[in-house]
């Protein structure tokens, strides 16, 4: 039995799935969008609680509990799984993230063309598909804008329509306006940082957030509470679009949102060259099929791929190709005097430098190409992540006891006096990370998980060596007494993995056309990270949610009379 | 003699409340007047999260802590409560390091990781858990607690958080009025 059609369905509720819900419900489109959580309210969750929220980690339950995802680092070793660590629920991660909102530089867009220019083609390492995206900074600046405002995000512009602006990030490509809100109080590693930075020649800017710093269309101004990574904003500061463009989408009357059901499939009509629309169990365990002229996949990059294997919708055989992530490598500092004051004020209130991003820099003789942000770190610490336990949990020193009285003393001095950088170094795109579904490992209801086979290479380790290199030096010259560093390879736990749907203009090399259209079925189209098809150093929402308006923009185009999506309704 | 009121046992036997106790000294020292896991009151909160939101690592608990006790027997003939603080030192670093003898599931090293993880979370949690009690696990570290606001003042050079009071809880929350959107959501 099959539920009386619509015309968009949107499976997973998100950074992209809540910006798609939104555009298209307000263009008098009938959406229903799909999502494996709870909706829940501010006034829900409005509470400081670390064990329920970070340690335990609630938001992520029930894909911890549905979803195993297993990581190999190549084919020749066995899979071990992993810890799931984004959320479910209507505003996805977007409820507990740390809320950076990074525009990608120009140059991201052009990663082969730009290296393959300044370097020879030979600085491209063997064995990777690195390509430049299928538009450019200025195709997608209108959308980030978009993004800037409807979201909400507050920061301090470096570039205004080429005109430089001291105190922003001078790499930055060029904005039509300042940001809407001004950027977050700094935290005190950051106060402590940024006179460093600059007396080492670089050029020190205030992050970008979605967090709201003054009154911004109804969501309140944050209080610097510094419970922010891995909470839902207990009074809804964060730009989660659970709070912001959802609730615009519903109040248009054409949103239907259905929480706590589990799409299992993108179903095809019978020759294949078109969706018919999903297959989900819902919140009673019954099977439904729902029936839609357009299907959005919008869940994370794990459960896109999965669906789209799952599915049979791989005809080129390029669904789960070129799986990126970052890797954080970590330095952790801890002063003998200085306090830091870690728990207060949040993660996404700090000090940034872009001197070692993308093509910032001359890469002659390093060994690698690419690059990422270089940030402080200061703030929402609480006290069981303090003493090392949980998904953010922060280091002793190497020369620590490992428990005991020694152990407590290090905790009484260092908790309070940790500064960190991190850097995000983006992995170049390899034919040999890939993902697949697992010849073995089912989940509860019987589909095969997701398998990873993922490793990072020498140009990956270079950069992470090189940013370890530059963090030190930086928290050397800040003081500290002792540091410690993190390994140069992390596993695909970041919440930043994308790739696997590759946007391109070659039908026969990427998955989606530029418009996140799907090359096999045209009425599918995928948004998220995993259409991605190069990595950059930065967090990756902004991106994400720029894309879901592009491709939106696209859609109501399509969709208008003698437009291409007309045949589907 | 029976245990104090504010003490009751939900799932911990008498004996293996004291165990519990008794690691929870090791791992996180203390004293009355520089208190530690004990009296955070760290046992507690294991009891009160097995009884609840732990309940499926029972089974390892149970098998974890015999197998502690075997291994005290098998080195010094006496029960881990008996033995003096060194030696209990030396069975826990044995169960870390994984040359302890005896763990089979969960296995020695595993079991270590699972108390200290909890007696971790026990001295630091909000006392809404029945942990950090009198919260000495925040005082002991500088943590401010369920803070709804940080100032300026509070983010500069020399500003020490540790100094800031009153420190909050979940219990202060509760008193209080938020924002939230305007729209509801």
């Amino acid at each position: 039995m099959s539920l009386p059609k619509v015309d968009v369905v949107i499976v997973g509720c998100g950074a992209a799935g809540g910006v798609m819900a939104k555009e298209l419900s307000t263009n008098g489109m009938k959406v229903v969008a799909l999502d494996r959580g709870d909706f829940l309210r501010t006034r829900d969750v409005a509470q400081l609680d670390e064990l329920r929220w970070q340690t335990r980690g609630e938001l992520q339950e029930p894909m911890i509990k549905d979803t195993q995802v297993r990581w190999r680092p190549d084919e020749k070793t066995d899979t071990i799984g992993l810890p799931f660590l984004m959320a479910s629920g209507i505003g996805g991660s977007t409820r507990h993230y740390t809320t950076q909102h990074w525009r990608m530089l120009p140059h991201h867009f052009k990663q082969y063309s730009e290296n393959v220019a300044r370097y020879g083609a030979s600085a491209i390492p063997v064995g990777t598909g690195l390509v430049d995206w299928p538009m450019t900074y200025e195709d997608l600046a209108p959308f980030y804008d978009k993004v800037d405002e409807e979201i909400g995000i507050s920061g301090k512009a470096g570039n205004i329509n080429g005109t430089i602006q001291a105190g922003g990030n001078p790499f930055e490509g060029p904005r039509s306006k300042e940001y809407p809100m001004p950027p977050l109080l700094q935290s005190t590693v950051s106060r402590l940082a940024k006179p460093v930075l600059e007396s080492l020649g670089y050029n020190p800017f205030p992050g970008p957030s979605s967090i709201a710093t003054e009154n911004y269309k109804g969501r309140p101004a944050c209080t610097y509470c510094s419970f922010c990574t891995s909470y839902y904003c207990f009074i809804g500061s964060k730009g989660s679009t659970n709070v912001t463009v959802l609730p615009v989408g519903i109040s248009s009357g054409n949103l239907e949102i259905r929480p706590n059901v589990r799409v299992i499939k993108i179903n095809k009509d019978s020759g294949g060259g078109e969706t018919t629309g999903v297959s989900y169990i819902d919140a009673t365990g019954k099977e439904q099929e729902q029936p839609a002229s357009l299907v959005i996949l919008s869940s994370y990059t794990y459960e896109n791929i999965r669906l789209l294997l799952y599915s049979d919708i791989n005809k080129n055989g390029m669904v789960g190709k070129y799986f990126m992530d970052h890797h954080y490598p970590f330095v952790w500092g801890y002063f003998d005097d200085t306090v830091t004051n870690p728990s207060t004020g949040p993660w996404a209130a700090n000090v940034a430098i872009d001197n070692f991003n993308g093509d910032n820099f001359d890469h002659t003789g390093l060994g690698f190409i690419e690059g990422g942000v270089l940030e402080a770190l200061g703030g929402d610490l609480q006290a069981i992540a303090g003493a090392g336990v949980g998904s953010w949990a922060v280091p002793m020193p190497d020369d620590t006891p490992s428990f005991g009285e020694g152990y407590k003393q290090a905790l009484k001095k260092y908790f309070r006096r940790i500064a960190s950088f991190i850097s995000q170094v983006p992995s170049l795109p390899y034919d040999a990370n890939y993902c697949d579904l697992d010849p073995v490992v089912k989940d509860q209801i019987g589909m095969p998980v997701l398998r990873i086979t993922y490793n990072a290479y020498e140009n990956e380790i270079k950069a992470c060596a090189f940013m370890q290199n530059k963090a030190e030096n930086i928290l050397k010259e800040m003081g500290v007494a002792k540091m410690k560093k993190a390994g140069l390879f992390t596993p695909p736990t970041t919440t930043h993995e994308v790739g696997g749907v590759r946007m391109g203009t070659d039908p026969t090399k990427s998955v989606l056309n530029k418009y996140l259209q799907s090359w096999e079925l045209p009425n599918l189209f995928v948004v998220g990270g995993a259409v991605f098809p190069t990595y950059f150093g930065y967090n990756p929402t902004h991106t994400i949610e720029a894309l879901a308006y592009w491709s939106a923009d696209y859609i109501k185009t399509q969709c208008k009379p003698g437009g291409s999506l007309t045949q589907y309704f | 003699m029976p245990l104090p009121k504010d003490e009751t046992l939900i799932f911990f036997s008498k004996p293996d409340n004291a165990l519990v106790k008794a690691i929870c000294g090791r791992l996180i020292p203390g004293s009355p007047e520089d208190p530690g896991a004990v009296e955070a009151g760290a046992h507690q909160y294991i009891d009160h999260a097995l009884a609840g939101y732990y309940h499926s690592q029972r089974t390892a608990y149970r098998r974890g802590l015999t197998a502690i006790n075997a291994y005290s027997q098998s080195q010094y003939q006496k029960e881990f409560v008996e033995l003096s603080n060194d030696q209990q030192d030396s069975v826990l670093t044995d169960m870390q390091k994984g040359t302890a003898t005896g763990f089979e599931s969960p296995k020695a090293p595993d079991f270590f990781n699972t108390l200290f993880q909890h007696v971790r979370e026990g001295t630091f949690c909000d006392p809404a858990y029945h942990g950090n009690q009198n919260l000495v696990g925040w005082k002991m570290i500088g943590f401010d607690g369920a803070q709804v606001a940080h100032f300026d003042s509070h983010m500069q050079v020399g500003a020490d958080q540790s100094e800031r009071t009153p420190i909050l809880t979940l219990a202060d929350m509760e008193e209080l009025n938020f924002p939230a959107p305007e729209n509801g959501y």
